[in-house]
């Protein structure tokens, strides 16, 4: 297996992870088992209501802490690239600081603050991994020739990153305080008037290559997808947990596609600039 | 791109330590227990004094029924099969608690308690426990009254594990787990609230409400849809009743010494 093959399937694993997450906040499960690290004072607790939901999150949980750790260890002895070392090695930290947020959610009863920065930092977390995947893949050496028009993705792309980052922290405000549900609507359409806007450039963008144009196509009915979904559940009061954390796991995938284009649209901007 | 296999079996090593760490479910669990009490716990026990106010100075009551008028909302069964041991303890479909309207027409799980004319005095907590069980994977029972500082004993009486979620505001809230049958677990509340809910996360159907007062004058309808506020000083009281789906409604009554003044509320669906 190769480095770049590892971290696509950390990232994949990461998902997995998000997913597990969403669905504790969705079905209340996040105080069924009181105690941290273990649960019930085992690793292996009966798999009874509540608890299927929070001891499989906390699982996948520590099977990601592994695989981001050898990811960091591995990139760190093998990539020549301080940056990259820098990227993985703190990719790992951010894992380790989501783990003890978890873990005070936990002993300290769900407080709302703690409760949502481990919201936010889950889903920046998957987004630093598919940059190291981004990174590490042969790909990355011919991201170069992507013509005039990288220097407007990459602009877009920051924008559209800001503008999913506020969204992502107003939807885990609702999440965990039920509360500013009209600031996460209004604010849906800057952050899908961004998207789309990222998914136009990409599209029109002559140079570039075709898997490039076919995932903006992707990401504009993903964005269109995410959208609709969250007026279900807005209009429905959340009752189905699968559509929640549904609609959160897409909210993750599309900062970690903005950001991963982000990054490579900067890159080729960068080459463009030295050739 | 070189291939590097030696950090995937890192990584697979690092997966059975970690799967090779865990400790047996059983020592953890008895580790855990916080007071013993290996047997398990009778309803009868559990129940006992739970929403009743021990007796203190005064000799007026307040009595009434707590009606129900309106259309009967139709019983909501419970799905247990989360946990095959709380459907094992069920031969009938167990229907939800918030709104259980009595055959002759009133409702219970109404908590009916002193909301003003206590003001100036105070009233010493109990020693005696007032007891939360948690039996079938219900709390019994379903709405009581404690007073502030007065020990809450929190007892499961169930063959699975509960976590007890208590989300008081005015008092530090608690999220305790209870793996063993019969463990039991000291709480207090130490400031009024009306009302407490406490919740566990594992079986999400279970709710109970507690009403924390500074003072021992409540009750909760029961069966017959009465309630008793006994030994009251003589004076002027406001009477509120609290229902989890029908919210409150407040009555003021005169009690002199050695008289029973009469409340009725009524409720509407």
């Amino acid at each position: 297996m190769t480095r770049h093959q590892f971290a696509k399937l950390t990232v994949a694993m990461t998902l997995i992870l998000l997913a597990a997450g969403g669905l504790v906040t969705s079905t209340d499960s996040g105080l069924s088992v009181p105690d941290w690290p273990l649960s019930y004072g085992t690793m292996f607790p009966p798999m009874v209501g509540g608890i299927r939901y929070e001891h499989t999150h906390r699982l996948i949980a520590a099977l990601v802490g592994l695989m981001v750790g050898t990811l960091a260890v591995w990139t760190w002895r093998a990539d020549a690239r301080r940056w990259v070392r820098w990227l993985a090695g703190g990719a790992f930290a951010a894992v380790l600081t989501q783990a003890v947020l978890g873990g005070l959610t936990v002993l300290w009863v769900l407080p709302a603050p703690i409760s949502i920065a481990h919201a936010c930092l889950g889903q920046l977390i998957l987004s630093g991994l598919a940059c190291v995947a981004l990174v590490t893949s042969p790909a990355w050496a011919r991201v170069g020739g992507w013509g005039a028009g990288a220097p407007l993705i990459r602009r877009r792309g920051l924008q559209a990153m800001a503008a999913l980052f506020i969204q992502l922290v107003l939807g885990a405000v609702i999440r965990h305080t039920g509360r500013f549900v009209w600031a996460h609507a209004a604010w849906a359409v800057v952050a899908i008037v961004s998207l789309l806007r990222l998914a136009a450039s990409l599209r029109h963008a002559p140079e570039l290559p075709a898997r490039w144009r076919i995932r903006a196509s992707f990401l504009a009915w993903l964005v269109v997808a995410q959208g609709a979904i969250g007026v279900v559940v807005w209009r429905t009061g959340a009752q189905w947990a699968w559509l929640s954390a549904g609609h959160v796991l897409i909210g993750a995938v599309l900062l970690a596609a903005v950001c991963v284009t982000a990054v490579a649209a900067h890159h080729a901007t960068h080459q463009a600039q030295i050739s | 791109m070189r291939r590097e296999p030696q950090y995937t079996w890192m990584f697979l090593a690092g997966v059975l330590v970690a799967i090779g760490c865990g400790s047996r479910p059983q020592d953890a669990a008895a580790t855990s227990q916080e007071q013993g009490g290996a047997k398990p716990v009778r309803l009868a026990q559990a129940t006992e004094g739970s929403g009743v106010a021990p007796a203190p100075a005064g000799s007026g009551t307040i009595r009434g029924t707590v009606k129900f008028s309106g259309a009967q909302p139709a019983a909501t069964h419970i799905k247990m099969d989360a946990d095959p041991q709380c459907q094992l303890q069920h031969k009938e479909p167990v229907s939800k608690q918030d709104v259980v309207v009595n055959p002759n027409g009133t409702l219970q799980h109404v908590f009916v308690y002193v909301k003003s004319g206590l003001e100036g005095q105070t009233f010493a907590p109990p020693a005696d426990a007032v007891v939360l069980n948690q039996h079938g994977c219900m709390y019994q029972p379903h709405v009581m009254g404690i007073q502030v500082g007065q020990p809450l004993e929190i007892v499961n009486g169930d063959a699975t594990l509960h976590n007890v979620n208590c989300k008081p505001a005015n008092s530090k809230p608690f999220n305790i787990a209870q793996p063993v049958q019969g463990m039991k677990s000291k709480k207090q509340f130490t400031a009024q609230e009306i009302m407490v809910k406490c919740a566990c996360n594992v079986h999400p159907w279970m709710a109970a409400y507690v009403g924390v007062l500074p003072h021992p004058y409540f009750s909760v309808s029961g069966e017959d849809g009465g309630f008793s506020l006994n030994r009251l000083p003589a004076g002027d009281y406001t009477v509120e009743a609290w229902h989890e789906r029908f919210g409150t409604q407040t009555k003021t009554a005169h009690v002199g010494d050695g008289e029973t003044a009469s409340v009725d509320f009524d409720f509407s669906g």
